[in-house]
C-alpha cells in the first residue's frame, strides 16, 4: 500500500512537469517593437600573474569587463610569476588551458607554434566589436605579438629599463643624482663613495648599485652596454664569447668581488627588494617595479634611463610588453574570450590600468594616470621609448625557456660567486648556449 | 584457520564471501589502478618518448635512458643525493634513538617532553624551510650572530656551495620526531627482565645497550632507516624552496626529483623527466631489496612462544 501510494505521488510530480501552463489570457496584438533575447550565458576562465597589487588592477578591468557584458561570467585564476609557468605547463598536458590567459614574450613564439593561440587577426577588421577596443596600440607593441603575420595577443603592459636611486643617500653622500648621459663609470664612481660598513663591522651594509638579475632585460642590457649580444639578429647562433661579451660578464663580478660596489648573495640573503630596504642606493629594474617602488616611505627616490656603457654604449631601453593577452586555441567561446583579451588592452581597461599605477599601461590614454608623481623624474620613459631601440635581442629563439634557465644557472653559480672568471666562463657557456639554438 | 576450499568445492557461503571481499575493495582497487598504476604506466610510456606537452608524445625507445648516462648534471644530482641520504640518515636515526632512549628514561613529564619533540614534525616543510632560512641567514640569523660574538667569521650557509647541503641536513634532522617515537615504542616493547637479569649478572649499562637494547630494538631501526632512506632518496621541498627551484649555485642542492620537476615542468622535457623518474624508482627499489636481504644477518626478531614449540 505504501509502495503504491509513493508510485503515485511521483506519477503526479512527472505528469504535472509534462503539462504547459493552462492559458490564461489572449495575447494581445501590441504596435511596440520586440526586444532582442538576451545574449546567452557564457562562462570563461581568465588567468594571469602578478603581484597583489598588480592582480588587484586587473580584477578591476575584469570586473569593468563583467558590468560591461553580464551574460558573461569570468572565472579569475591568478598566481604569483613563480610557479606560473609550470601550472601553465600541466594545463596544457591536460587541454585545460584558461580561455584568456597572460602570456609573456618569451613564450610568444613557442606556444603560437605548437598552435595553442587563437588568431586574432579579424579582431582588427572595422565593425567587430573589438576594433575600437584595439585602436590606439602601439604598432611596435602589436608587431611584437605577431607570429608569420599571424596576431596571436595583444599587449597590456609595457615599459622600460630603468635606473631607480635613493637621493637621500645621494645627498647624504654630496653626489649629483644619475641622468640620463651617465656611463657605467660614473655609475662606478658614486657607487664607491655610497658603498659603506655604517656600524664599522668590517663588512658592507650599504651598496652603492646593484643590477637586477632576475630578467633577461637585465641581461641584455648588460652586453649591450658592452657592444656585445648573446645571439645573431635571427637567433639562431650563440654569440657570447665575443671579447665584449667576456668584459661584459667581467663586469657583473667585478661589481661584487672587485669593486665591492655591489652586494654578494649572502648580503642580501631573505631581503626581497634591497632597494627597498634601502640598502643599495642605485638599483636597475623595470617599470614593472614601480609598483613595488610607489609603496617606499623611507626615503625620497626617483628614476633616470639606466647608464651607457663605458664607451657611450646603448643598452636599449624599450621592453618587450610584459604580459600580454592571448585567447587558447581550443575555447568553447572564441568570440567572447576575444572579446574579454581584447578588452584588457582597451582604453577603458588600460585607464584602469594607469590607475593603479603598477604596471606600465601601453596605450597612450592609461599614461596619464600611470605617469602621475611619484617619481619626479618620470617623463623620462616618454624619453626612453621615443628614442631607444627595443633592448630584447631576438623575439623567437627556439629553447627560450632552457636558454634562461641555462642563464641563470650559470648567473648564480659563476657569476656572482665568482667561482670562475669570465674568461674562462664563456667559452663553455656559449658552447651550451649553441647546444640549445641547435636541438630540434 | 579458514582455507578456501576450490572453486568447484566452495560452499554458498564461501562463494557469498568472496563475492563481498571484492566488493569491499573494490573502491581501493579502483582508485589504486586510477592513480597508481594507471599514471605508473603512461610515466612509462612518456620515458619512451620526446613529449614538451606543446606537441603530441613521439616515440624514441629508450633514448632518454641513454641520455641519462651521458647528463653531467644529473650525475652531479645523484651525488648530490647519495650524498644527502648518507649522512643524513644515520645522523638522523642516531638523534632520534639518542633522544628516544633519554625519554625512556625521564620520569616525570615525558608526555611533555614527547609533545615538545614531535612537535617540528608536524610542522609544515614550507613553514620550517622559512624558518631555517633566518636562522641560517648570513647577516642577522642568530648562529652568524653568536660567531660573530666569539670573533668567528660568519658562514654564508645558504649561498656558498660547501655549506649549502649541511645546511639543508640539518634542517632536515629538525623534524626526527615521529622517528624517535617509533624507536620510543620499541624500546618500551623491550622486556624489562631481560635487563634485570643482565644487572643481576653484573652488565654494565653500555653491555645492556650493546647485547640488548640494539639487538631486539633492531627490526624498529630497519624500519626507521629504511622507511628514511626512501624519503631521504625524495628531497625535493627544502632544496625547491632555498633555491627558488633553481639548484642553487653549482647545483649545489640539486636532488634528483628536483632535476626531474625542473625537466618536466620547467623545460617541458616529460619524456627525459620520466626516464629519471623510473631511473630513482628503480635505485629505491634496488637499495630496499639489498637491505632486506641483507638484514637477515643484523636483525633479531624475537622468538614467539608458537615458533619455539616444535
Amino acid at each position: 500500500m505504501k509502495k503504491l501510494f509513493v508510485l503515485l505521488v511521483c506519477a503526479t510530480i512527472v505528469l504535472s512537469a509534462c503539462t504547459g501552463p493552462a492559458p490564461t489570457q489572449k495575447v494581445e496584438a501590441t504596435t511596440a517593437s520586440v526586444e532582442e533575447p538576451s545574449p546567452a550565458p557564457v562562462s570563461l576562465r581568465f588567468s594571469a600573474w602578478g603581484n597583489t597589487d598588480q592582480l588587484a588592477a586587473i580584477a578591476n578591468i575584469v570586473t569593468a569587463f563583467r558590468e560591461k557584458y553580464p551574460n558573461i561570467e569570468i572565472s579569475e585564476e591568478y598566481d604569483p610569476y613563480d610557479g606560473y609557468w609550470e601550472k601553465k605547463t600541466t594545463q596544457i598536458a591536460g587541454s585545460t588551458l584558461p580561455d584568456v590567459f597572460a602570456i609573456a614574450s618569451d613564450y610568444v613564439c613557442d606556444y603560437s607554434s605548437a598552435g595553442l593561440l587563437s588568431n586574432l587577426n579579424d579582431t582588427f577588421a572595422a565593425g567587430t566589436p573589438t576594433a575600437d577596443y584595439l585602436t590606439g596600440l602601439p604598432q611596435q607593441a602589436l608587431a611584437n605579438l605577431n607570429v608569420d603575420g599571424v596576431q596571436v595577443g595583444y599587449p597590456f603592459a609595457g615599459g622600460a629599463l630603468l635606473l631607480y636611486y635613493n637621493k637621500d643617500m645621494l645627498d647624504k653622500a654630496g653626489l649629483e643624482y644619475p641622468n640620463p648621459d651617465w656611463t657605467l663609470q660614473d655609475v662606478l664612481t658614486a657607487a664607491a663613495k655610497l658603498s659603506v660598513d655604517t656600524n664599522q663591522d668590517g663588512e658592507l651594509e650599504q651598496w652603492g648599485y646593484m643590477p637586477n638579475y632576475l630578467t633577461i632585460e637585465d641581461f641584455d642590457a648588460i652586453m649591450h652596454r658592452f657592444g656585445a649580444r648573446w645571439f645573431s639578429e635571427d637567433g639562431k647562433t650563440a654569440l657570447s664569447n665575443s671579447p665584449e661579451a667576456v668584459k661584459a660578464i667581467q663586469f657583473l663580478q667585478d661589481i661584487i668581488w672587485t669593486n665591492k660596489v655591489s652586494p654578494r648573495p649572502q648580503d642580501i640573503e631573505g631581503v626581497d627588494c634591497p632597494f627597498c630596504a634601502g640598502f643599495v642606493a642605485m638599483y636597475e629594474d623595470g617599470t614593472w617595479f614601480m609598483s613595488d617602488a610607489r609603496d617606499i616611505t623611507d626615503f625620497a627616490w626617483d628614476v633616470t634611463s639606466i647608464p651607457l656603457g663605458f664607451e657611450g654604449q646603448q643598452a636599449g631601453g624599450p621592453l618587450l610588453g610584459n604580459p600580454n593577452f592571448v585567447v587558447f586555441s581550443k575555447t568553447q567561446h572564441l568570440e567572447e574570450s576575444k572579446l574579454l583579451a581584447a578588452f584588457m588592452a582597451s582604453p577603458e581597461g588600460q585607464a584602469i590600468l594607469g590607475e593603479a599605477r603598477g604596471r606600465m599601461p601601453v596605450q597612450t590614454v592609461g599614461l596619464t594616470a600611470w605617469g602621475s608623481t611619484p617619481p619626479d623624474n618620470i617623463g623620462v620613459i616618454a624619453d626612453i621609448l621615443a628614442t631607444q631601440p627595443t633592448i630584447r635581442e631576438s623575439l623567437c629563439v627556439k629553447h627560450f625557456v632552457e636558454f634562461t634557465d641555462l642563464q641563470y644557472r650559470t648567473l648564480e653559480g659563476e657569476i656572482l660567486t665568482n667561482n670562475t672568471p669570465a674568461a674562462q666562463l664563456m667559452p663553455g657557456f656559449t658552447q651550451e648556449i649553441q647546444k640549445i639554438l641547435d636541438t630540434p | 584457520m579458514f582455507r578456501f576450499k576450490s572453486v568447484h568445492q566452495r560452499t554458498t557461503n564461501q562463494k557469498r564471501d568472496i563475492r563481498d571481499f571484492y566488493g569491499f575493495i573494490t573502491p581501493l582497487l579502483i582508485g589504486w589502478v586510477v592513480f597508481l598504476i594507471g599514471p605508473l604506466i603512461y610515466s612509462f610510456y612518456l620515458s619512451l618518448t620526446r613529449y614538451d606537452v606543446l606537441n603530441a608524445p613521439v616515440f624514441i625507445g629508450f633514448a632518454n635512458y641513454a641520455r641519462l648516462a651521458n647528463d653531467t648534471r644529473l650525475i652531479t644530482a645523484l651525488q648530490n643525493t647519495f650524498f644527502y641520504v648518507i649522512v643524513f640518515v644515520p645522523l638522523s636515526t642516531l638523534l632520534a634513538l639518542v633522544l628516544a632512549m633519554l625519554l625512556h628514561q625521564v620520569r616525570w613529564g615525558k608526555g611533555l617532553f614527547r609533545s615538545i619533540f614531535y612537535l617540528p614534525a608536524i610542522m609544515p616543510l614550507v613553514s620550517t624551510t622559512l624558518l631555517f632560512t633566518w636562522v641560517f641567514n648570513y647577516k642577522y640569523g642568530p648562529i652568524n650572530l653568536v660567531l660573530r660574538f666569539l670573533h668567528l667569521t660568519p658562514i654564508p650557509w645558504l649561498s656558498d656551495v660547501i655549506f649549502m647541503k649541511p645546511s639543508l641536513i640539518i634542517m632536515a634532522m629538525w623534524g626526527f620526531g615521529a622517528s624517535m617515537l617509533i624507536f620510543l615504542a620499541g624500546l618500551q616493547a623491550i622486556p624489562a627482565e631481560y635487563y634485570e637479569a643482565s644487572a643481576i649478572d653484573g652488565a654494565s649499562s653500555w653491555k645492556q645497550f650493546w647485547k640488548i637494547t640494539l639487538p631486539l630494538l633492531s627490526p624498529t631501526t630497519l624500519f626507521v632507516v629504511l622507511t628514511k632512506v626512501i624519503a631521504a632518496f625524495q628531497v625535493f621541498t627544502t632544496a625547491y624552496m632555498l633555491t627558488s627551484g633553481t639548484g642553487g649555485p653549482k647545483d649545489a642542492l640539486m636532488f634528483v626529483v628536483l632535476y626531474l620537476y625542473n625537466h618536466a615542468f620547467k623545460l617541458g622535457n616529460f619524456g627525459y623527466g620520466s626516464a629519471i623518474a623510473w631511473m630513482l624508482a628503480i635505485i629505491i627499489a634496488i637499495f630496499t631489496i639489498v637491505s632486506l636481504r641483507v638484514s637477515d644477518r643484523y636483525v633479531y626478531y624475537e622468538l614467539s612462544s608458537q615458533d619455539t614449540k616444535s
